[in-house]
């Protein structure tokens, strides 16, 4: 009925031995000589007690004290109910399955998903627990098995876990659950039973498991126990089974240069049809969605437009799982589009230049002006018009931009006496010869301009020359109207030689997408720090956000592989320490595969009743309140002896 | 001179006080006091050890040829004043952190010696002694002082023996009487006092107590050992203490009831207190010229 938890401390008896050894020392009669000896009879006779007083005045002090210590060292022993008849501690390993496909709604109409129905019945799990027994909430973090702390019955199991887009390592679960010891305040006898409970959509392979834990006897029917690592584990799902549409490959290709689209971009479903584009263009009004086109697909040449690969279906009603049914591409578009024709105010347009524009760059909206120049425009033609300009690629007939220099005034240069210098190295192309090119009107550099001369006449001076940078500029000498210019050969090769050469470092350095697990080489100019950060993921997913990037010497790099999926911004790193990224490259998304998940498997295994979870209990009998009363007499007894001895009616 | 009695200081405090007694001696009035002369008087007094330089005239041959011991044989002139110093041997007198037994002895010790400056005779003795030391005013002050230091506490209580009250017998009114005792063992004093009072002379009770008696400083389990008498446990705390006091102060005065209705003085002595004030306040009392107090 009773028996003792903690049999050591019965060890205290002998202390209080010890005790009452001390005590009938300290009771020994000190002696004292005296006089009036007759005086000290009379006085004892009148104050001395009687002997069964005296007694009683010794017993009852030995009694309290008996009482008190007594009780004192059982409550330490931890004399109590027998746990022999207790049942067993439960102590269950809640296995919240936090993979991709949890994500997946339950339904078209709500908004629950597997994962949050794992969640609420991992609470439900937790209430359930019965007051001796524990649970702790067990998650993956890059594939291996991670535990929480010890719960009891009613604590909050805090907020669901991220997602892990790690393949879960079942081998490190066991590892895991033989490592974590039982909590300290679980009692050693009888002793605690483990259990594995997993909430998910896909249960893990397990083997059969002959017998439960006694502990859980009755709670699920022996077919729904298996073993785990070892371990006894029951399984409920969530979900139903449902079609997944995903789109699971995706690729660009970049034109060739001077082809009059940017590229092609092809995509393919999870049953390998392909994927389709969506075009969403932004106006005043917002952004709108074009048409959706099969891949693979053709990116035109203009820019402000996001592309998307998607699966041809795709609708909020339709998919229970959105994370994989559309891949953003965000494509640059640096390919030249925009072209605009500046001449001198009043004149009348040049017919030759625009139709020689028209041949170099098929499929261009060119615009003519004589006044001022559009802000985003790609490349601009200065007819001999000396004006500044954003454009990207500036081709100067017979005047500069100011900020790079001065032209002489108009004269003839005659065929012939041209003289071609060395190339630089960073060119790109090879200056035509420019010896039979001749002009009434042709206007030189000024010295001192900022242009690297490429061909000199010489009579006249620079009348070719080039500058790189931020603008890439040609500057020709000659007058489109007043030369012979767009009419030989070495003109129109002179020009397409140039915007060849411009286009080609038009290339794409950051790839516009890459699969989250792979990575994805790129070619910098140069081998500057590379920042990356994620602008848009599926947010509580469990991984880094943020990158740092050397490349080699060479300027080659490797992007990803990734820790989350979503879109990334790739930048350089600022030249100033500390104030963020600098030069943004481009961006590129991180888009997830997986076959096994991206079919949401489901196997139906239907909640079990967690009113047997806990033992039934038994009906409390005084051996409840055993120690509880222990420890009341050991108050009362020492209260009692404290209040006898100032009375003076004990020692 | 060293003394186990007294210091120094306190001797030299005696022997101002002996000075004061000589000249009241010397002054004193012819007629109410018998005169002081040895071996001339006409009556027999006591008998002393011959001590060297004595006059041989005086010796008792009888007594020597009975005992075998040189005794002188003191007359007393009429005139003169004989102290009668008498200790209380009793075993209570021993005890006390300030020993009563000793402040006994250096009571009369103190009277003892400014006596010899007034009286003609001392004697000293206990209760039960055999006989009684008598020291007349040539006696040496060392040889008295010596004798009273000499004097040991006995080891039961005993009454006045007949050495002692003969001692009462032989004189009347010009014999005083002191008592050194605590009163623990009253039988004792007030026998002798009572002797006194019938052969005429005239007594007084010097009480000694040892503060500790009074106020004893006991508290818990304590075993009794009284000095006299049988052991006993008693569990001492403030109302035992209260009515041991009660019981000792009512003790006491019953004690000094008894001895005044003797038609003897009564003075109590603290064993720690100085003895010039109270050697000063007999002499005032003049106790020592011969009048009652």
């Amino acid at each position: 009925m009773l028996e003792f938890a903690r049999e050591q401390f019965l060890w205290l008896f002998a202390l209080v031995a010890l005790f009452f050894i001390v005590f009938l020392f300290a009771r020994r009669w000190k002696k004292a000589s005296v006089t009036y000896g007759f005086v000290w009879q009379r006085v004892a006779k009148q104050v001395r007690p009687p002997t069964w007083k005296r007694l009683l005045r010794i017993m009852l002090t030995l009694l309290l004290s008996t009482t008190m210590l007594g009780s004192a060292v059982l409550y330490a022993a931890g004399l109590g109910p027998e746990k022999a008849g207790l049942p067993a501690p439960l102590l269950l390993f809640i296995l919240v399955d936090n993979s991709p496909s949890m994500r997946a709604r339950l339904d078209l109409e709500g908004t629950s998903t597997r994962r949050s129905l794992a969640q609420i019945r991992a609470q439900e799990y937790v209430n359930a627990l019965s007051e001796a027994d524990r649970a702790l909430i067990v998650r993956f973090e890059y594939g291996r098995a991670i535990a929480g702390r010890w719960l009891r019955r009613g604590e909050a199991i805090g907020s669901a876990p991220p997602t892990d887009l790690w393949r879960q390592d079942l081998s490190s679960l066991g590892a895991l659950l033989s490592s974590v010891g039982a909590p300290p305040d679980v009692a050693g006898l009888p002793k605690p039973q483990p259990a594995i409970v997993w909430l998910g959509d896909n249960p893990p392979a397990t083997e059969p498991l002959l017998s439960p834990p006694a502990r859980l006897d009755g709670f699920a029917p022996i077919g729904r126990w298996s073993q785990l690592s070892g371990w006894p584990v029951l399984c409920e799902t969530f979900g139903s089974a449902v079609a997944n549409a995903a789109v699971v490959e995706a690729a660009y290709r970049s034109a060739a240069p001077g082809a009059d689209f940017s590229g092609t971009l092809e995509g393919r479903l999870r049953d390998g049809s392909p994927a389709c584009v969506e075009i969403t263009s932004y106006s005043d009004s917002g952004a709108v969605a074009l048409l959706a086109q099969d891949t693979p697909y053709r990116v035109p040449l203009s820019g402000r437009r996001r592309l998307d690969l998607a699966q041809k279906a795709w609708r909020r009603d339709f998919d229970v799982f959105s994370w994989d049914d559309r891949i953003e591409a965000r494509i640059p578009t640096r390919g030249l589009t925009s072209i605009v024709i500046v001449r001198p105010p009043g004149e009348a347009p040049n017919p030759e230049l625009r139709e020689g524009l028209e041949l170099l760059l098929p499929g261009r909206k060119i615009v003519e002006t004589d006044g001022a120049i559009p802000e985003s425009v790609d490349l601009a033609i200065l007819d001999r018009v000396s004006t500044e300009t954003s454009a990207r690629l500036v081709l100067c007939f017979a005047a500069v931009p100011p900020s790079l220099g001065q032209v002489q005034p108009a004269r003839e240069a005659k065929a012939g006496l041209f003289s071609t210098l060395a190339s630089p190295d960073w060119l790109g192309f090879e200056v035509p010869n420019m010896q039979l090119l001749a002009g009434r009107e042709v206007s030189a550099l000024q010295p001192g301009h900022r242009l690297t001369a490429l061909a000199t006449h010489v009579e006249a001076g620079v009348l070719i020359a080039v500058s790189r940078g931020l603008q890439d500029v040609l500057f020709v000498g000659y007058s489109p109207t007043q030369s012979r210019f767009l009419f030989v050969p070495e003109g129109p090769t002179l020009l397409q030689r140039w915007l060849h050469a411009a286009q080609s470092r038009d290339r794409v350095v950051v790839p516009p997408f890459c699969r989250v697990d792979q990575g994805v080489e790129i070619k910098l100019d140069s081998p500057e720090k590379l920042l990356v950060k994620l602008e848009q993921g599926w947010g509580e997913v469990h991984g880094v956000t943020d990158y740092e990037i050397q490349p080699g010497p060479d300027g080659r790099a490797v992007l990803g592989p990734f820790e989350q999926a979503g879109r990334y911004v790739v930048s350089t790193a600022s030249q100033s320490p500390g104030t963020g990224p600098g030069r943004e490259l481009g961006r590129v998304f991180a888009y997830w595969v997986d076959e096994t998940e991206q079919a949401l498997p489901y196997v139906q295994l239907g909640p079990l009743d967690l009113s047997k979870l806990a033992p039934a209990k038994r009906d409390a009998g005084w051996v409840d309140w055993f120690p509880e009363v222990l420890l009341w007499i050991a108050l009362c007894a020492l209260t009692l002896e404290w209040f006898f001895w100032l009375l003076g009616i004990t020692d | 001179m060293s003394n186990s009695l007294f210091t120094e200081s306190e001797l030299a405090r005696l022997r101002r006080l002996r000075l004061a007694g000589e000249r009241v001696r010397s002054s004193s009035l012819r007629g109410e006091r018998r005169s002081k002369q040895l071996g001339s008087g006409l009556e027999f007094g006591a008998y002393r050890p011959y001590s060297h330089g004595d006059d041989l005239r005086h010796v008792d041959w009888n007594v020597y040829g009975r005992l075998e011991q040189l005794f002188l044989k003191l007359f007393e002139a009429p005139g003169q004043l004989r102290l009668l110093l008498a200790l209380d041997a009793s075993p209570t007198m021993n005890f006390g952190m300030m020993n009563k037994w000793l402040a006994a002895r250096r009571v009369l010790a103190a009277l003892g010696l400014v006596a010899l400056a007034t009286a003609d005779q001392v004697l000293l003795g206990r209760f039960d002694d055999d006989r009684m030391l008598n020291f007349e005013a040539s006696s040496k002050e060392q040889a008295f002082l010596d004798a009273v230091a000499s004097l040991t506490v006995g080891v039961k209580p005993a009454l006045p023996g007949a050495a002692l009250r003969a001692s009462l017998s032989k004189r009347g009114r010009d014999t005083v009487l002191l008592i050194a005792t605590d009163m623990q063992t009253k039988e004792g004093p007030l026998a002798l006092l009572n002797d006194a009072r019938r052969n005429g002379v005239r007594g007084a009770v010097i009480c000694i107590h040892a503060q500790e008696e009074l106020s004893p400083t006991l508290e818990g389990l304590t075993r009794l050992n009284p000095v006299l008498g049988g052991s006993q446990k008693l569990r001492i705390d403030g109302p035992v203490l209260a009515a041991y006091k009660k019981e000792v102060a009512d003790y006491r005065r019953a004690s000094q009831s008894a001895v005044r209705s003797t038609g003897a003085g009564f003075i109590e002595v603290s064993s720690d207190v100085d003895i010039e004030p109270v050697v000063v306040e007999l002499m005032r009392s003049g106790l020592l010229e011969g009048t009652h107090i």
